[in-house]
């Protein structure tokens, strides 16, 4: 089978992501019901496996890019919010092209970089998700039980770690609109802007696929084939359809 | 990737330095192994506002020593603590706070040059003969986990907390009276503590004076360890100290 893959340019590389079907989408919308930090990003981690072609490094810079750019092929780059009243509509796609800052951060032997994941469920964790290089040898490849089992060895002050690794890192902030900004390192700040962007009501989602059953004569096993997209480009074609025979009869 | 990972560990494993620490009570240096990274976590995590957090923290400390002293940890007491605890934190790091020029190094080299004068005691009181002495690390833990063990799951009202303060007044005493010899019939107490707690609490508290002059004895000697050497402050000897 040949799937639709679409480019997402990353800082050092390309990779290759596969349009999430409707199924996908609208099950996403269900894990992101949850306040639950960890389950939120286990949530985008797992699009992410499952859409992206290559079996690849990426930290937090690559994977929110991957995230913004498939939100864009399920729902378009706009988002729209109030600010002052007033709506404000913003092309999202900006952040693709955006530089992010991912410089190393060197303490004794070791070398940090971005962490992997967007919630570290502890300060140890989060140390060993950022970890990328043990006295010159590259440990990108290792997973973070194997790192943290390396950290573990060594004698150097954890917190002293943590807190310079926070440091450089609570500084890289990005500019969004105007003054507003994020910082893609402070989950509590992250998470919940990924998700107002990717999510949509659940109801309304859900009367869309029983209008696509109902008009479209679609099964539930459709969804898993179609895109959020294309299912509204069906509907779209339907009710122009519906309208020219209306206005023909009409004219009759 | 397995032998990659498993290089590197062996490697930062061989690569690990060696602490020398100077003990009060032996009047000798011993080598420690710094504290690794997972030591390090379990020492903050035993960070507890609870009313037995100190047992606690002492009981993750125990484990850590055992694991890094090169020497039988039966043979040093808790005022080689402060030493031992003072060396793990200055391979950390040296300076205590940012308002003073105080480090644990200048600490280390005083505390070469207090004068050690805690020998164990005989104390006649009564018809009991105690023998008193500072307690070694090994009884020290095996009293703080009887006490944890007791109290584990417990929440404190005031009942239980009068229970515990009882409880740890009698294991106080307890670290301190290896044994007791009564009508010349001896009884070590370190061997099993429940009977021994017992014992203690059976005996008028007026015959542990000389006890309890002894035990504030050899913790005024702790606190000096302790001591800035330039300043009146103390350090804690508490897992803050190694929240750096």
């Amino acid at each position: 089978m040949i799937d639709n893959l679409i480019p997402v340019k990353l800082s050092k590389s390309e990779v290759y992501f596969r349009e999430p079907t409707f199924y996908e989408y609208k099950n996403i919308c269900k894990m992101l019901l949850s306040s639950d930090s960890k389950y939120i990003s286990d949530c985008f981690n797992r699009l992410i496996e499952s859409c992206i072609y290559i079996n690849t490094y990426l930290n937090i810079i690559d994977k929110f890019k991957c995230i913004i750019a498939m939100r864009n092929t399920v729902l378009g780059n706009e988002i729209s919010f109030l600010e002052d009243s007033k709506k404000i509509t913003l092309d999202i796609s900006i952040l693709l092209d955006k530089e992010f800052d991912d410089t190393p951060v060197e303490y004794d032997i070791f070398t940090f970089r971005s962490p992997v994941n967007f919630y570290a469920s502890s300060y140890d964790e989060f140390v060993s998700q950022c970890l990328v290089n043990v006295k010159g040898a590259c440990v990108k490849d290792l997973n973070i039980s194997q790192k943290a089992e390396i950290l573990n060895e060594t004698c150097l002050p954890l917190t002293d770690i943590f807190k310079q690794i926070q440091d450089q890192f609570s500084r890289r902030q990005i500019n969004i609109f105007r003054d507003k900004t994020i910082n893609i390192y402070n989950s509590a700040e992250l998470l919940p802007f990924l998700k107002s962007i990717f999510q949509e009501d659940l109801n309304s989602i859900l009367q869309f696929e029983y209008i696509c059953m109902r008009n479209l004569d679609l099964r539930s096993a459709d969804f898993k084939m179609y895109t959020y997209p294309e299912l509204k480009i069906f509907l779209n074609h339907l009710n122009k359809e519906q309208q020219d025979s209306k206005q023909g009869s009409n004219a009759q | 990737m397995s032998d990659k990972f498993n290089d590197i560990l062996n490697e930062i494993k061989s690569t690990r330095s060696v602490l020398t620490v100077f003990l009060p009570s032996t009047q000798t240096e011993v080598e420690l192994s710094p504290l690794t990274l997972a030591q390090q976590k379990l020492i903050i995590e035993s960070t507890s506002d609870t009313t037995l957090g100190v047992l606690f923290f002492n009981n993750i400390f125990y484990k850590i020593l055992k694991d890094n002293l090169n020497g039988n940890i039966k043979d040093y007491n808790t005022i080689d603590r402060v030493n031992l605890t003072l060396a793990l934190r200055q391979h950390l790091k040296d300076s205590i706070d940012v308002e003073s020029d105080e480090t644990v190094s200048k600490l280390l080299t005083r505390n070469k040059d207090i004068p050690y004068n805690i020998e164990p005691v005989t104390v006649t009181t009564g018809d009991f003969t105690f023998t008193v002495q500072a307690p070694t690390l090994d009884v020290d833990n095996f009293v703080n986990t009887h006490l944890l063990n007791k109290y584990k799951n417990t929440s404190f009202d005031d009942n239980k907390l009068k229970n515990l303060i009882s409880d740890l007044y009698a294991c106080e005493i307890l670290k301190f009276i290896k044994s007791i010899k009564i009508n010349d019939k001896e009884v070590n107490l370190h061997n099993e503590l429940t009977q021994s707690i017992k014992v203690l609490e059976s005996i008028d508290s007026i015959h542990f004076k000389q006890v309890t002059d002894y035990i504030n004895t050899v913790r005024d000697e702790e606190a000096k360890y302790t001591k800035y050497t330039a300043e009146d402050k103390s350090i804690d000897i508490t897992p803050d100290l190694f929240i750096l």
